[in-house]
């Protein structure tokens, strides 16, 4: 648990780290209590009050169905932090357990689970998602689940990566030779020493995550109207292009600002806790 | 390196052999009967286990992906659910105008990504530094769908420049293809840049032009060269990412491609049809990636020379 306050107290001497923790923290905090604090509910259609342009009780307007865009984009927050952080969770767990066997085991696990790793890597990234997603059907948590096995590769290959090079450390050798056993040696020596490299990766994964997922509900293969997530309230903006843009622009600014946080963020955790992964990864 | 680019062309062999058992799985992980499916929802029983029969899904799984193999050895990709008719129809007038979206794409991005950072690498520190790295963090934020969506609205709503939605002529292509190069050219960018920093201050570089090259040999001949060796990779891996994300572009330009295809098929659920695609899309997708891998180890005189030597 010492990880995360040492990487914090490195992160925010960096400026973009700083920037990068307002933003992410602004977000986190509008999608926790601002579904609280908006009079409006996301779902509930007023066809009296469609399309109306921003005013005082609708301070970004409302959509095609009368909805408040502003409450929608602030419970979009919610929606789209929570897929991401499922989905990127779901990836970090899988992938990074399977690529520490295959780097600890090495031989027929290695071949076997890196071969896995290969297939999924033989298909263009975001077509891999669309098919996980046809596969699982729509719906946020479906979409968490493809986006999350999409980030099964990235991790797992850097997890092999580095417990090979852990494996060979004097401290694993010594633990080895005093009998301990394989799972011990895993949790107690390899893991602690690969958790930075995948915790660096896992925040700069996020911004990749939320684009993802969002591109997926863009294409109606992920959550389905009326949940307000911002990639399907864009899908739907296209047919108002012309009468109402700021239905396409506002959540589109919510998806930049939300990645861009955790771009800048991510870059801040990798230059404060590991330098070498630079260029690697993003 | 003829054995080092036939141990290549080995692997990506291995590697579609398992994107066909992947194609091959994803219509049996697809909840719902195929032969139901296709009978049509007023097929008899009867009706529904003679096609079940005809099409072998009663057979055990080995041997109906041999028997899937052998077709597709003999270009049959299956039937479409929808039309009725042989999927390679639906596709084939599709595949050039996605290629060309994707060709347009990258080469716009390699072009000015490269131009931009060997720019930067020569006046570091300037505005037109900081813009390139603005540039580049805003290509991997701005969602491509948000990106072509705003260049509607500016260059065809408001300032009617260009046309909206469709195929045909150049006009129609530049906004798809700038939408869909826009990410790759700022990463390009800053990987061509950093790449030259590393080569510029070399003793050679130093050696070329103090013998009086002229600016313009010394950085294209002497350190471009070296640089372009990482670049020229890396913008092997991007088309990946440009083919995935050429769905989203050809969605929002309802531009004729394979993409849209892929999607329309998975929202009807035509899976014959999006086996098809997964597979060309990992055909496509793993012919590039051996062509660049090749491309590289020719470009690399230590893999090159390694021939010469063995020969």
């Amino acid at each position: 648990m010492t990880l995360l306050p040492m990487g914090l107290r490195r992160t925010v001497k960096f400026p973009k780290g700083r920037v990068g923790i307002a933003i992410v923290g602004l977000y986190l905090v509008a999608a926790i209590i601002g579904p609280m604090l908006t009079p409006y509910n996301p779902v509930q259609q007023r066809m009296s009050e469609y399309l109306q342009p921003a005013s005082w009780t609708h301070p970004l307007g409302t959509d095609e169905f009368g909805r408040d865009i502003l409450a929608r984009l602030i419970h979009g927050a919610r929606i789209s932090i929570g897929i991401a952080l499922v989905a990127s969770i779901t990836g970090l767990v899988i992938g990074g357990g399977l690529g520490m066997l295959a780097g600890y085991y090495g031989r027929a696990a290695d071949t076997i689970i890196m071969r896995l790793v290969d297939v999924l890597l033989s298909f263009p990234s975001l077509i891999l998602a669309m098919v996980i997603a046809a596969i699982v059907g729509a719906g946020v948590w479906n979409v968490a689940i493809a986006v999350g096995v999409y980030s099964i590769p990235v991790f797992a290959r850097l997890s092999r990566v580095v417990t090979q090079q852990v494996k060979m450390r004097d401290f694993v050798i010594a633990a080895r030779s005093l009998g301990a056993s394989d799972w011990r040696i895993l949790r107690l020596h390899v893991l602690p020493n690969i958790a930075v490299s995948l915790s660096v990766v896992w925040t700069i994964r996020m911004g990749f995550v939320i684009l993802v997922a969002a591109s997926l509900s863009f294409l109606g293969l992920g959550v389905q109207p009326p949940v307000p997530e911002w990639g399907s309230m864009l899908s739907s903006a296209r047919e108002f292009l012309r009468s109402s843009p700021g239905l396409a622009v506002y959540p589109g600014l919510a998806i930049v600002g939300l990645t861009l946080g955790f771009n800048l963020l991510g870059d801040a955790v990798r230059d404060a806790l590991d330098p070498r992964l630079r260029g690697v990864i993003g | 390196m003829a054995r080092i680019a036939g141990g290549r062309l080995a692997q990506a062999v291995v590697t579609l052999f398992l994107a066909t058992i992947v194609a091959f799985l994803f219509l049996h992980a697809i909840p719902g009967d195929p032969a139901l499916t296709l009978a049509g929802d007023s097929a008899s029983q009867a009706d529904v286990e003679a096609l079940r029969r005809q099409l072998g899904l009663d057979r055990p799984y080995y041997v109906q992906y041999a028997r899937y193999l052998e077709r597709l050895l003999h270009g049959d990709l299956g039937q479409s659910y929808k039309t009725k008719s042989p999927v390679v129809d639906a596709i084939r007038p599709r595949l050039g105008p996605s290629l060309q979206l994707a060709v347009a794409a990258i080469t716009f991005a390699a072009i000015l990504g490269m131009t931009l950072g060997v720019a930067t690498a020569l006046r570091p520190a300037t505005w037109m530094d900081a813009a390139v790295s603005t540039v580049s963090l805003l290509g991997v934020t701005v969602p491509t769908f948000w990106l072509g969506l705003m260049l509607i609205l500016l260059m065809s709503v408001e300032w009617r420049l260009l046309p909206t939605f469709g195929a045909g002529s150049w006009q129609h292509l530049v906004m798809p293809a700038f939408t869909l190069g826009a990410a790759p050219l700022g990463m390009i960018a800053r990987l061509t840049r950093s790449e030259m920093l590393e080569v510029l201050p070399q003793e050679y570089i130093r050696a070329a032009r103090a013998k009086g090259l002229p600016p313009r040999t010394v950085v294209v001949k002497h350190a471009l060269r070296n640089a372009l060796l990482p670049v020229v990779n890396f913008i092997g891996l991007q088309f990946g990412i440009v083919l995935g994300y050429a769905v989203v572009t050809e969605t929002v330009f309802a531009w004729p491609g394979l993409g849209r295809l892929l999607v329309d098929s998975i929202i009807t659920r035509d899976y014959p049809m999006v086996q098809a695609l997964i597979l060309l899309f990992a055909l496509i997708f793993v012919g590039i990636s051996t062509l660049v891998d090749l491309i590289v180890m020719w470009m690399d005189p230590r893999i090159r020379e390694a021939s010469t030597q063995s020969t």
